[in-house]
């Protein structure tokens, strides 16, 4: 189950992969607009077949002034009802960018070099450096008239993969740290992402929800030492079966990664759809890790 | 140092100094003296336009449109004896248009232009409809490259006097047509596709009309109105990107030299975390402590 499970999210993100950059040569042109899902997806594209909200986003004054209100007011419910329905597995599943950093961390398994382990006051210094990222992100394209689109690291990754030449800008330079930076800390974008911390605000309402027995858990770390994000509640909480957080993934390390019987699982509308297991964990034991 | 510890540092580095030489020799050679030159404009000298005469079209209205070949950008024009020669002209940066010469049907670009192409030949008297009666031909085609449009929608307009009837792309949904520089609000017009399927479409009161997809405008439109025993004629295309072409692998120069400068740099951080210097500090640190 559990390695079936892990090569199903793998198998997810490649499709919506290659569905985002090359959608276009394969299904045909279909321009991205109201139906855009709120993840990094490179539309600068304009062949893109389907897109990401991220360039809508990070242009809301020029936006707005463009587009009716009708539109503006679909792009927000659809938005919002993407968040309810799916929460943050839009970034564990379908975002192409941590498709991308989990392929990077993947080769970086493969050529079995060691990850950079992060502390809690390196998290401390990412969460700075998100708060520093949503700000441009969002303010850039209200108040400045800044794109962020010219220091974005996928602009330099996506289009060109697409087959859109791009011109020099800072967003090469940054693109070249996203990778050195993911290939060491796996989803090292995703916390510094302002999309994702979007979704994050409103990911507590959604149907998806992480759950924790607190009776079966031996507060060993495992989790702790597993998650891509560092979040710390999932060891820590000893009331509460909710552990959920705005920064969760839904990745399902910290399940894979659980020694202990259904003390972590994932539920979706309250039904436990994927939990923690012996099996599982000795057969996610990674030698290279 | 135990020998395991030789034997890594000595891999890493035989393949840091691979992964090193095979960079250098790659972007000396490949790489570098493109992308140093990566910007728009320097990316449209490698191009050049071909004016090429065609017998056959698609439909009666097909007189002059572009095609686009890889670098080549070819002007068809079909040859009849009442169309002269087209003048080609480009939006330079500054916004204004400047006419590109043609030599032996070949014309030559330069960083000026902005990637925006029109073309028009003078007025012509032809019989397009086949009613017996001759009307006053006014025939135009403009090209959006991939310069203008691939990276964000760049909207461009010739002066009116170059191009009469001229059509652009605004936003992803919406088409605009000028006539005489002003907007053709409210008026009727005839869009062919490329395989010569007419739609007779009433403008908005902008002067625009919706598109669902832009997958005709990839293929080229034709746009025809009729105003006082005259014809006016635009054909409007906007170029698409193919996989696998020229022009995709000259994409793909900026992120392999992101992916190669990334990997170097990544190798570097290995060397420099499992080598002696790393362990020499955490000894000294740990020598530290004890004392």
């Amino acid at each position: 189950m559990n390695r079936l499970a892990s090569k199903f999210r793998w198998f997810v993100m490649a499709i919506f992969f290659v569905f985002f950059t090359f959608g276009v040569h394969i299904f045909g042109l279909k321009v991205p607009s109201k139906f855009a899902l709120p993840i990094f997806s490179c539309p600068i594209n304009y062949e893109t077949s389907y897109g990401g909200s991220c360039f809508t986003l990070c242009h809301l004054k020029k936006w707005v002034s463009a587009t009716t209100t009708a539109d503006i007011v679909f792009f927000i419910v659809f938005t919002f009802i993407t968040i309810l329905i799916l929460g943050r597995l839009l970034c564990g599943y379908i975002c192409p960018v941590g498709f991308i950093q989990d392929v990077l961390d993947k080769f970086r398994q493969f050529l079995k070099f060691d990850q950079i382990k992060f502390s809690e006051k390196r998290y401390k210094i990412l969460n700075i450096m998100k708060w520093a990222t949503i700000i441009i992100f969002f303010a850039g394209g209200i108040f400045w008239e800044f794109s962020f689109c010219s220091i974005c690291p996928i602009l330099a990754i996506s289009p060109p993969l697409a087959g859109i030449k791009i011109v020099f800008s800072l967003s090469i330079v940054f693109a070249i740290l996203f990778i050195v930076l993911s290939f060491f800390k796996r989803r090292f974008w995703c916390n510094i992402c302002p999309i994702g911390y979007m979704i994050g605000v409103f990911h507590k309402l959604s149907f998806t929800s992480l759950k924790k027995d607190c009776q079966a858990c031996t507060e060993c770390g495992a989790c702790y030492e597993a998650c891509p994000m560092g979040i710390k509640i999932i060891l820590t909480e000893r009331e509460k079966d909710d552990v959920t957080t705005n920064d969760c993934l839904m990745c399902m390390e910290c399940i894979n990664k659980c020694p202990e019987k259904d003390a972590l699982s994932l539920a979706y509308f309250e039904k436990k759809i994927y939990k923690a297991s012996r099996k599982n964990f000795f057969e996610n034991q990674d030698i290279n890790e | 140092m135990s020998n395991l510890d030789k034997i890594k540092r000595k891999k890493y580095a035989i393949g840091f100094f691979f992964v090193f030489i095979i960079t250098i020799i790659i972007l000396m050679t490949k790489i570098i003296p493109s992308f140093m030159i990566f910007t728009q404009q320097k990316l449209l000298t490698d191009r050049h336009i071909v004016l090429d005469e065609i017998s056959e079209s698609s439909f009666e209205h097909q007189l002059m449109w572009w095609e686009i070949e890889d670098e080549k950008m070819i002007l068809e024009v079909k040859n009849l004896k009442e169309i002269k020669s087209p003048k080609i002209y480009g939006i330079v940066v500054d916004s204004k248009s400047d006419e590109i010469v043609l030599k032996n049907k070949e014309g030559i670009l330069d960083k000026k232009y902005f990637g925006s192409f029109n073309s028009s030949v003078e007025p012509f008297k032809y019989d397009i409809d086949g009613d017996g009666k001759k009307e006053t031909i006014n025939l135009f085609a403009k090209l959006d490259s991939v310069f203008t449009q691939g990276m964000a929608i760049n909207t461009t307009f010739f002066e009116k006097e170059k191009i009469k009837l001229e059509v652009s792309q605004l936003d992803f949904h919406h088409v605009g047509v000028k006539f005489n520089g002003a907007f053709l609000a409210n008026k009727e017009i005839s869009v062919y596709s490329k395989n010569g399927k007419e739609e007779r479409i009433k403008l908005d009161n902008r002067g625009t009309f919706k598109v669902n997809t832009i997958k005709g405008l990839t293929s080229g439109i034709t746009v025809v109105y009729s105003e006082n025993e005259s014809v006016y004629i635009s054909n409007y295309m906007i170029e698409r990107n193919s996989l696998f072409s020229e022009s995709y692998k000259k994409a793909l120069y900026p992120l392999i030299f992101v992916i190669a400068v990334a990997f170097d740099i990544i190798l570097l951080l290995n060397v420099l975390r499992f080598n002696p210097f790393r362990r020499r500090i955490v000894i000294e640190e740990i020598r530290n402590i004890e004392s």
